[in-house]
Parts: structure tokens; sequence; C-alpha cells
């Protein structure tokens, strides 16, 4: 046979090796993704793990989406309570040296008081209530 | 026209996802590979080809023609990712045409050869077979690809 035509089918038969160990190759891997999905394995639902994780989060962020808001609240909260605290501590720190002076200098004019914003912070109307002229005629 | 055809190829943004192992492959590599490809066809009408003016003689022209044809299909196949059937046919048509080159080097020794009583050039073969690696490579993820999008079809486009 010519050389030509032989080489000529050689490479002919090869290309139909090459096209139908490619459509094998494509059918099993096909079908084990096909029997996957017909098992329902989580590989089934997901192509890859990053695919799963994603899904994952936004399951979780959903689930926990009232919950991260009561968080969220509960931190604000918190946070404004920590400052008022620390106002509140140094203002009654500064108070305390403020009637030192006070004391140390012969208890010149008024009695030092509290801020108004602490005094109504911690509930009290009136700081001297219990000295009130009005109380010392009612005892 | 030109822009749109610009827009889906592999060297528009977004085409290639940043993350797709063959992106540099795609965007760089395979289209120099086909450019090759299709320049030794080329190279096979203007200055022909010893082996293949042996068998075939004045057909070699045709054979050049085809094998650039081949290469220019497996580079627009490579450039446009639509059309990856065309690039899949081109693959398997161009390895079965460096394959055949293989077996003219193999079973077709030169006159000078057969007077010498000279093997077959084996390093010119290896060499040669080590160029089908890349599109038998690629042929695989194209492979790759046609199940992934298979399976995303089968998913309900989730992936």
């Amino acid at each position: 046979m010519n050389d030509g035509i032989l080489i000529a089918l050689l490479s002919l038969v090869s290309a139909v090796l090459i096209a139908l160990l490619a459509w094998l190759r494509f059918r099993r891997k096909d079908r084990a993704d096909a029997v996957n999905v017909e098992e329902g394995t989580i590989s089934a639902r997901f192509k890859d793990a990053d695919a799963l994780m994603q899904y994952i989060d936004a399951r979780v962020d959903e689930r926990t989406k009232e919950l991260s808001r009561k968080l969220t609240e509960m931190s604000a909260a918190l946070d404004t309570v920590k400052r008022e605290s620390h106002e509140i501590h140094d203002a009654v720190r500064t108070h305390f040296y403020q009637l030192w002076i006070w004391d140390q200098k012969g208890r010149p004019g008024p009695l030092p008081m509290l801020p108004p914003t602490i005094l109504t912070r911690l509930g009290i109307a009136d700081p001297l209530e219990d000295t009130h002229p009005s109380l010392k005629e009612q005892s | 026209m030109i822009r749109r055809l610009w827009a889906a190829s592999v060297w528009a943004p977004g085409v290639v996802p940043e993350d797709d192992p063959w992106r540099t492959a795609k965007r760089v590599w395979l289209p120099l590979f086909d450019v090759i490809m299709m320049s030794a066809g080329v190279h096979a009408v203007i200055y022909g080809s010893l082996l293949l003016d042996r068998l075939y003689g004045d057909a070699t022209d045709v054979i050049g023609v085809v094998f650039a044809l081949v290469a220019f299909a497996c580079l627009v196949g490579v450039v446009w990712p639509r059309m990856w059937p065309v690039e899949m046919i081109g693959k398997i048509l161009l390895v079965s045409l460096i394959v055949g080159y293989v077996f003219g080097i193999i079973l077709s020794p030169s006159p000078e050869q057969i007077v010498a009583k000279e093997a077959p050039n084996w390093f010119i073969v290896s060499m040669i077979l080590g160029l089908i690696m890349l599109p038998i490579a690629r042929l695989d993820s194209l492979i790759d690809e046609w199940v992934e999008r298979r399976a995303t079809r089968r998913r309900g486009g989730r992936a």
C-alpha cells in the first residue's frame, strides 16, 4: 500500500481513537456526577467546597440574623452603661475632692454639689432632701 | 461588531474567571500555540515539507491548508470560549494530524536513510510527540468544562 495512504489512514484512526477516548472520559465523569445527583449526596448539591461553604455561611447568617441584631443592641447598651458609669465615677471623685477643698478653706459658700446631669442619672432629685427645712419641721 | 467580538474573547475582563487554573493558558499559551501551528501549515504550503512532498507530492499544499485551518479552528475556539465544540473537534484533528506526521517519520524513511540504513529519526519523533501534550491536556480540560456545564444545569444553575 502507498505509504501516504497508510499514514493518512493511521492519522484518521488516531483521530477516531482520540475522539472515542474523549467521549468515554466525558461519559464516565458525567455519569459519576449524574449518579451523585440521583443519590442526593452533598457533593451532588455542591460542585466544590467553596460553594458548600458559601451555602452554609448564608444559612448561618440567616438563622442568626435576629440574634446578631440583639447582640448589636446589647453591645450598644453596654457601651452606654460603661460610658455613663465612668462619667459618674469621675464626677463623684471630683465631687469628693471639691468637698475636701471646700472644707479645707473653711467651708466658704454653699456645699459643692454633683452636676445636675449626674444627679438625674442617679435618680436623685434633691441631694439635700434629708436635711431640708421642711423635714426638720416634721421631725 | 469588533467591540462585541472583543467583549466575548478571553482577553476581555470577566470572560475567564480570575481563579480559573487555565486562565493564563487560555489567554496566552494556547492562542500562541495555535498561531504557531497555523504558521506550520502556512509554511508547508509556501516552502513545502520534505516528508510531505515525498508522500503526497502536490497534495502537500492541501495538507498544509487543512493543517492551518484546523489550527485556526482551535484558535477561534480558544479565543471565544462559546466556540468550545469547535476547539474540541479542532484539537482532536490537530493531534491526529501531528500523530500522522509522526507515523510518516517512522514508516517512510527518506531515500538517504534507506541507503544509509539509518533508523527513523527518533529525536524528531520524541520532540513532535512532546508537542501534542498541550492540546491533549487542553482537550481533557475541555471535557471537564463540558461536564461542569452539564452538572450546573443538572443542579438548576447552582454551582
